[in-house]
């Protein structure tokens, strides 16, 4: 559940006012909140297909799903289709969110700095994530969770003494379909990230259904939650005109933020090293779940090894992508592709396997594959 | 980072291994005869066996009343009570003996049967054919009797040296409390626990490691209370220790441990009795070893390195706010530099203005950047710290004085540091003394160093990243299978009420879950634990229960 959030939660979460208030104006949090919903759903969607499943990854009952077997190589070689945007859509959360993140920090607090030294300084970090197993993975993200939650609430708490009510009237005074528009296309990329359950239900403990489906939810829930307030916020804060003008208006935020007789008299360069860790999970697990993905799609003798060698060597090419723009303002551009590969990979393909499923009736993954898992300790995620 | 360093260690495991393989081959060839009947020859077999060294005692005398039956005893001198071998063994074999017509022609083994039963009244007392473990016992301050015409020789327990007495433990001092520690004699130590925890399902376990040292070493558990996982695997590695001598508990704790190459110890240890019986009540292993006064307690989690005993003798918000302390001088040791560090380098906007006045004033004079400055100062505090450990006890405060307030003082009016820098290692130094464990705060002292640099060259970011780093580190470690992390992650909101705050004794009926005790309730001692099969679907049902509150917890 905590992995679900925390894989969520990233830059996303620093342009989200903007994009959001961009159509909807005033009413910036119903987006959020429809594309809470929306998230909901398809996790819903995801977790009803893997546990269909039980201890198979996607890279096993992809191709389950589409010829009734996963045994044969061909059968592989063309769900790879399926695949390949999945692995896509994580590569670009490492790449965008690691390269907005770092740009953020220059800007804010090392101007001096290049780019590429706070990209490579994050980048070793991930790097090191690569090298442990998935269960502890998991635990990482359970012990930075908190932080990463508390300095939101607190952000948010405080931001409220400077909030006018008034720039969140009128309430009701929008457009449907622009709002839907907005909710799917703009903000949606902020939610992308749950499809690791994909990867994760294989591995966590086998409770009773109800509990896995709680858990997933309210992993997403917990998001979109942080999302609404965190935009309500930012709108009610500096109205949606000034949000437009502002190019991380949660940054802003941040910045405007004072704790009343505090011996700290500025907070912003605290929360961004607090956010540190929003960005760091979303980065290593995305990282993460990439190099496991293909290790378990090649299928390799010793998969700890083998990832740790993709990891490093993957690290080089990452860094060139995310490097190769110089404008910030592909990235952003490049956020709204991801977020309809993701719009693609998270919604479209989980109904489109799950109604394969139910019509063929195919089900998978008994006891039995237990044993052939690379590392069978069921976990919690 | 595990496998490579697995790798190493089974190479130079296997590489060690051979020798001793060899070493072994040949010293059994030496003492593969067993005892045989002619007594000379034996004694000249362990004259041989231990190159006639003076303090191996060679005692010839004869048995019964026509003084026909020579006999000879071999102990070490200073290892054993000289009293139990002149009352009890020489004067009951040499004169009680005189009384009783022992016929020579009878059979010989009766006779030393009658010898074992009814002459020598010694507490224990076996019979031994091998010369190697014979040789063994004696060793370790038994005595062994030979008689001439009987191939096995009887080894009678007169262990007694020179030992300290019990004395208050110096590293772990409480105001409240026990003031008993642990000594070097494991036979005292596993006494001192016996006395203090009086059930039956108490199990001490003796092992021998140490090719040349034989050192006792004892695995102490709670029968039906400890999770047998947990206890198989102490015994297993015990197994695999492969070294000629053990000096310390220290020597265990780095064969038995998880990862050699982590800054933290996954081990703890302790030198009072009442720590170790409360570790036992929790369900963890003690490992005691002959010639040192720490147990060491398996497994261990990180935030137990910053409980004292103590925080169970006093009422409960006096503690509670204690261990709150703990925490903040754990806080503060860890980040004070490296944040004095970020915020004068990178963030003087996070100062407020009258501080940062006052902060550029007492830096104005100062040549160094912040990190010289800083790694100046806290290397001197080390290189101090050190100096008073060594140097013997009135000495060593008189140092502690001297450099911190005379070179503190000095290098301030000296203009080499900023007097806000002095303020900050300072509060470092103390800060970390306040953890009750010195192998705990060993590890953040470690850690400070490079936090500190990476603070000088990325700021909060860097600071940032690197306690992630060390999370993740802390989050991949285990001991012993239980997640060292524990009971942060996994998150155990039960365990909480012993690790952030203490809670009233009359909360903590149960025992840490995560340890995965089988007796989980504190409240009323289960009698059906000693029954196997009980305890068995007992601790399947306790496993299912421990899983299921775990997902309430995540919950």
């Amino acid at each position: 559940m905590i992995l679900i959030s925390s894989t969520q939660i990233a830059t996303g979460m620093l342009t989200m006012p903007r994009l959001a208030s961009s159509t909807a104006h005033e009413t910036a949090w119903l987006p959020v909140l429809i594309g809470t919903l929306i998230s909901l759903i398809a996790v819903f969607i995801i977790t009803t297909l893997t546990l269909r499943f039980p201890n198979y990854t996607f890279i096993d009952f992809i191709p389950t799903v589409l010829f009734g077997s996963n045994k044969k190589r061909l059968y592989k070689i063309v769900s790879i289709i399926f695949i390949l945007p999945y692995l896509a859509m994580w590569m670009g959360f490492v790449i965008i969110s690691s390269r907005i993140f770092s740009e953020l920090i220059r800007i804010a607090i090392f101007p001096h700095t290049p780019v590429i030294v706070i990209l490579i300084a994050l980048m070793l970090g991930v790097l090191f994530m690569i090298w442990f197993e998935l269960e502890v993975i998991a635990r990482f993200n359970e012990t930075v969770f908190p932080i990463m939650l508390i300095s939101l609430i607190i952000i948010v708490a405080i931001s409220w003494q400077n909030a006018e009510l008034t720039n969140l009237l009128p309430l009701f005074h929008f457009n449907w379909k622009e709002v839907l528009k907005t909710s799917c296309f703009n903000i949606f990329y902020s939610f992308e990230g749950f499809s690791i359950i994909f990867l994760t239900m294989a591995y966590t403990r086998k409770d009773k259904k109800s509990k896995i489906y709680a858990a997933n939810l309210s992993g997403a829930a917990i998001t979109g939650l942080l999302y609404t307030s965190l935009v309500t916020v930012t709108i009610a804060v500096f109205g949606y005109e000034l949000v437009q003008n502002e190019m991380w208006p949660t940054y802003d935020l941040a910045k405007t933020a004072t704790i009343p007789g505090a011996v700290i008299e500025r907070l912003d360069p605290a929360f961004i090293s607090i956010w540190v860790a929003a960005i760091f999970t979303t980065v290593g697990n995305s990282y993460y779940f990439t190099c496991f993905s293909i290790i378990q799609w090649f299928n390799f003798k010793n998969p700890n090894k083998a990832r740790r060698w993709l990891g490093i060597c993957a690290f080089p090419i990452v860094i060139y992508v995310t490097l190769m723009s110089e404008n910030i303002f592909t990235f952003n551009r490049w956020e709204i592709i991801i977020g309809v590969i993701g719009l693609f990979t998270e919604i479209f393909i989980p109904i489109v396997l799950l109604l394969l499923a139910v019509l063929t009736k195919r089900k998978g993954g008994t006891k039995n594959d237990k044993e052939n898992l690379p590392s069978g300790k069921p976990q919690k995620a | 980072m595990v496998e490579f360093s697995n790798g190493v260690k089974i190479h130079r495991k296997h590489k060690k291994k051979k020798i001793l393989q060899e070493y072994e081959r040949l010293k059994i060839n030496e003492i593969k005869e067993s005892v045989n009947k002619d007594l000379e020859k034996n004694l000249s077999i362990v004259e041989q066996i231990t190159g006639k060294s003076s303090d191996v005692i060679i005692r010839r005398f004869t048995i019964g009343k026509q003084s026909v039956h020579k006999a000879a005893i071999v102990y070490i001198e200073g290892l054993v009570n000289d009293q139990t071998i002149n009352n009890f063994i020489l004067k009951s074999a040499m004169i009680e003996t005189r009384k009783v017509d022992l016929p020579e022609n009878e059979n010989q083994a009766r006779f030393l049967d009658i010898l074992k039963k009814y002459d020598l009244n010694v507490g224990e007392i076996n019979e031994d054919k091998k010369f190697k473990s014979l040789m063994h016992s004696v060793l370790s301050g038994q005595t062994a009797i030979f008689v001439e015409g009987i191939n096995y020789a009887l080894i009678m327990d007169t262990r007694m040296w020179q030992m300290r007495s019990i004395e208050s433990p110096e590293n772990e001092t409480t105001i409240r409390g026990p003031r008993e520690g642990f000594i070097e004699t494991l036979v005292v130590n596993t006494a001192l626990i016996r006395r203090k925890l009086r059930d039956p399902d108490l199990r001490i376990k003796f092992y021998q490691i140490g090719e040349r040292t034989q050192t006792d070493v004892a695995v102490v558990y709670i029968e039906g209370l400890a999770n047998e996982k947990i206890i198989a695997e102490v015994n297993r590695r015990m197994d695999q220790i492969k070294t000629d001598g053990i000096l310390d508990s220290g020597y265990i704790e780095q064969f038995i441990e998880d990862s050699t190459w982590s800054p933290f110890s996954q081990i703890q240890d302790t030198e009072r009795p009442d720590k170790t019986v409360g570790h036992l009540l929790e369900g963890k292993v003690i490992i005691l070893a002959d010639g040192s006064p720490f147990a060491l307690i398996v497994p261990t989690v990180f935030s137990s390195f910053f409980q004292s005993p103590e925080d169970y003798y006093e009422r409960v918000w006096i503690m509670s706010f204690l261990r709150f302390i703990r925490f903040i001088s754990l806080f503060f040791s860890l980040f004070a530099p490296s944040l004095y560090i970020a915020f004068s380098t990178f963030h003087p906007e996070m100062i407020p203005p009258n501080l940062l006045y006052a902060m550029a004033a007492g830096r104005s004079a100062v040549p160094f950047p912040t990190i010289i400055e800083a790694m100046l100062m806290e290397i001197t505090i080390e290189i101090l710290r050190e100096a008073s450990v060594r140097l013997p006890g009135k000495v060593g405060q008189t140092i502690g004085i001297v450099g911190a307030l005379v070179v503190g003082e000095a290098s301030v009016t000296a203009g080499l540091v900023s007097p806000l820098m002095v303020i900050v290692v300072s509060i470092t130094a103390i800060c970390s003394f306040t953890a009750p464990s010195y192998n705990g705060a060993i590890a953040i002292r470690l850690i400070r160093f490079p936090m500190m640099l990476i603070a000088a060259f990325l700021g909060l970011y860097g600071i940032m990243l690197f306690t992630l780093v060390v999370i993740l580190h802390l989050n991949s470690l285990k001991s012993f299978g239980v997640p060292y992390f524990a009971p942060f992650s996994p998150l155990h909101l039960s365990a909480f009420k012993d690790v952030v705050f203490r809670a009233p004794l009359t909360w903590m009926i149960k025992r840490p879950i995560f340890l995965k005790p089988h007796d989980k309730h504190r409240d009323q001692k289960d009698v059906k634990t000693n029954d196997k099969s009980e305890a068995k679907s007992k601790a399947k049902s306790e496993s299912n229960e421990s899983g299921q509150s775990k997902s309430a917890a995540k919950k």
